[in-house]
């Protein structure tokens, strides 16, 4: 049988078995032979799987088109494969440590580094689980005690010869298990562990907390990577934050050359804007590692059931015509009910003939500026990290993107992290200035906090955003004529704008003349 | 005539012999310069023993910057190839412009719009994104480092952001650029109270407490920050008018 992965390649079923086959004799043959043997048939199949799953991988990643259940099949071989080469890694080693130092230095790099193809692949099946990272731990601190945690090795990873170390490889596993917690997608994992493939050499951890709140790992207990200093006794090890602010600037110095780096390999194949995104991230998380720690913002638990609109068309269409009031709680069977009841009688010509379907949630908690919603009955099947999201609650409706997408705690829906933008949208008319035809666009107003209008914005689409123009609004007697001239925060399709007021004018009121020289306006 | 047909045919049957030994030859050098192209191709970097010949791929619609990408690059020995490298390059540092400062420049060329770049950067800056004002005008200064407008606006930002090394890589720069630029008093005015040990702007003329971002009388304004209040009435007047607005339905309409 063979399995066809959209559009680039086929795989035969065959195929995929013979390498199960294969790793299911290197376990068996790695209780009978000796460390220096063990390691060199891992070294062997390590090859073979890299070339092979670096082909299905291509396939999977670059394509542009959404996965078909044999694709999903394929990623979900794929990590499996990892995660039992990682095992027969981390017990082979285990036996090697006592017999052969340099077999068992190079199957503690093999298990940390298919330690870490997993968690990459746990983005692709969106699989979330409780991380235990004991064993890791002590594998990291049987590399320190023999002195061997920063010794070079070259290593065929990703289709290149790296020179890694066991330190590197651990902390590569940190970080992509940090980062897959659900806010990136598949394409932006694979570049941020090229870039973290790329930095390994110069990845070097202290054991002094540097100033600010570097990501600290704590190698006796079974935690990942956390922000701050250590408070109490015991082995830590930290991420200083110089070395990556270097090589965020040699990524950021190759694209203003026009290049792409690593210039080779699966992620120089991926679009220059998901490149960008992971840029946002590293900064943002750079910048956090330079404050002072900072409590998590106080959450409160809450159990409502609330409606949610995904993608822009959806908030608006709500904005424009709200849905009937959800009571607060209800039973899981009407709240079934309710998604399938659809949205007859809404005022699109296509939901008169097919019923949209209404998505409802369960909010889990919510703080000042986040809330966390478990998906009900199946109804944010689409939800990814970057989608902007309305949800309604007691009538109101309140603006967001998703920032985290994890199988809920049941196992059959998702859990939805959201970060809200400000204050509830309103629906604002504006038509391009100098008249123009017909009735102008409808656009998403977004009250920032204050009332100052400094921090307010526009949700839009990204096209309309490019167009670049002055819009003219009337409001009551006033009259303003607007231009978004900035983004503050963007996901997939959408948006959301910083604008400038550059003239304002109100019935029988003179209008104020800006005394900036060239007339440039300030930004609201 | 039966002579001067089997002379005829000799004269042809020869021709036709050496067109094809032409063609042999031809082809044998043809063949020889493809290995020995293919022997000078460095060894691939990976050893593989694989038993498998692996997932078949298939080519795949690519975005113009990967097609661009998989056209064979000077790297390959194709010296005639440098113009497209050159070109695919100037494409990734546009999609990365257009990505990167998405509504503020949608390629290069656009940076050379320098009030409308030194505008974007002000308005980074104001909104605690100093590092990104930095990037879109060091871009700015790539694409015209003869306008000294973006050069002087960096350096406002350098001195605002307490970049000293960032303020003396500048203000070389612009000396350098223009001995006898009229702004050259300011920058070492300013270059003083930041990095006063820097004898490219003179002696130490003693602390300064004038170190305001905006229009004050004390600092250049290079950055084009708006002189009065107008700009912030009218977005709290804007913002007023919303929110006085029903919850429900659109409102306002065109003037």
């Amino acid at each position: 049988m063979e399995l066809e992965l959209l559009p680039s390649c086929t795989v035969s079923s065959d195929e995929l078995a013979l390498f199960a086959r294969r790793v299911a004799v290197l376990r068996d043959a790695a209780g009978v032979l000796n460390p220096a043997q063990v390691a060199a048939q891992f070294m062997e199949l390590h090859l073979d799987l890299e070339r092979f799953v670096g082909e299905l991988q291509r396939s999977l990643v670059v394509s542009s088109l959404d996965w078909t259940d044999e694709d999903r099949a394929v990623c979900r071989w794929i990590h499996d494969m990892n995660s039992r080469v990682a095992q027969i890694g981390r017990s082979a080693m285990e036996r090697a440590r006592t017999e052969d130092e340099q077999a068992a230095f190079l199957l503690c790099a093999f298990t940390f580094y298919y330690t870490g193809e997993c968690e990459k692949w746990d983005v692709a099946l969106r699989a979330h689980h409780a991380h235990d990272f004991a064993a890791l731990h002590a594998l990291m601190r049987w590399a320190i005690s023999i002195g061997r945690a920063l010794d070079h090795t070259p290593l065929a990873l990703h289709g290149r010869s790296i020179s890694c170390t066991l330190e590197g490889l651990y902390f590569r596993a940190l970080l992509l298990a940090r980062f897959s917690a659900g806010n990136l997608n598949v394409k932006q994992i694979e570049i941020l562990d090229a870039w973290i493939l790329t930095w390994l050499p110069v990845v070097a951890a202290v054991g002094e907390a540097p100033p600010g709140s570097a990501l600290r790992v704590d190698l006796d207990s079974s935690a990942g990577l956390q922000r701050g200093p250590r408070h109490g006794p015991g082995p830590s090890l930290y991420l200083p934050q110089e070395p990556i602010e270097r090589a965020y600037r040699s990524i950021v110095r190759a694209f203003h050359e026009g290049r792409m780096l690593p210039t080779r390999g699966l992620s120089s194949e991926l679009r220059v804007e998901e490149h960008v995104a992971v840029l946002d991230l590293v900064r943002k998380g750079l910048d956090e590692s330079k404050e002072v720690p900072r409590p998590r913002a106080a959450r409160r638990e809450v159990s409502v059931i609330v409606e949610i609109f995904i993608g822009v068309a959806e908030i608006e269409r709500e904005a424009r015509n709200p849905s009937a009031h959800l009571p607060g709680a209800m039973a899981l069977r009407s709240v079934k009910a309710i998604t399938q009841s659809g949205t007859h009688g809404r005022e699109r010509p296509i939901e008169e003939i097919y019923d949209q379907q209404r998505r409802v949630a369960q909010m889990l908690d919510r703080s000042e500026r986040g809330m966390r919603l478990e998906d009900l009955a199946d109804s944010c099947a689409g939800a990814v990290p970057g989608d902007v999201i309305g949800v309604k609650m007691d009538g109101a409706l309140h603006l967001g993107s998703v920032a985290r997408v994890t199988p809920s705690s049941t196992g059959d829906g998702l859990t939805l992290g959201v970060s809200l933008f400000g204050l509830a949208p309103r629906l604002v008319r504006v038509v391009p200035a100098g008249g123009g035809s017909g009735e102008g666009v409808v656009l998403m107003f977004v009250g920032g906090d204050d009332a100052s209008g400094r921090h307010d914005g526009f949700l839009v689409g990204e096209r309309f955003f490019s167009e670049d123009k002055v819009l003219d609004v009337a409001l009551g007697p006033e009259r303003f004529s607007l231009r978004l001239n900035r983004v503050r925060d963007r996901g997939r399709g959408w948006i959301l704008a910083g604008f400038e007021i550059v003239e304002s004018e109100q019935a029988g009121r003179k209008p104020p003349q800006a005394a900036s020289p060239g007339g440039i306006a300030s930004p609201s | 005539m039966q002579g001067g047909g089997a002379v005829s045919f000799a004269t042809g049957f020869v021709v036709t012999f050496l067109a094809f030994l032409g063609v042999v030859a031809a082809g044998l050098a043809i063949a020889r310069a493809l290995k020995s192209r293919a022997l000078a191709r460095p060894p691939a970097p990976i050893p593989s023993a694989a038993p498998h010949p692996g997932p078949r791929a298939r080519p795949l619609p690519d975005a113009p910057v990967e097609r661009a990408r998989a056209a064979p690059s000077s790297a390959a020995g194709f010296g005639k190839d440098e113009p497209m490298e050159a070109a695919l390059r100037s494409k990734i540092r546009d999609r990365y412009i257009a990505a990167r400062f998405a509504g503020i420049a949608k390629c290069s060329g656009d940076l050379r719009n320098f009030e409308r770049t030194i505008k974007a950067a002000r308005l980074f800056f104001e909104e605690d994104r100093g590092e990104r004002a930095l990037e879109l005008l060091a871009l700015a200064i790539e694409e015209d480092p003869a306008c000294e407008p973006t050069r002087l606006a960096r350096l406002e930002l350098a001195f605002l952001l307490h970049d000293a090394a960032l303020f003396g890589e500048g203000a070389r720069e612009l000396r350098q650029l223009n001995p006898q630029s009229p702004a050259w008093g300011e920058v070492a005015r300013l270059g003083r109270i930041l990095a006063p040990d820097v004898a490219l702007f003179g002696p130490p003329q003693g602390p300064s407490v004038h170190e305001h971002y905006g229009a004050w009388p004390e600092m250049p304004n290079w950055l084009h920050a708006s002189w009065d209040l107008t700009a912030e009435v009218r977005a709290t007047d804007f913002h007023r008018a919303v929110m006085a607005s029903p919850p429900t339905g659109v409102v306002g309409a065109g003037h």
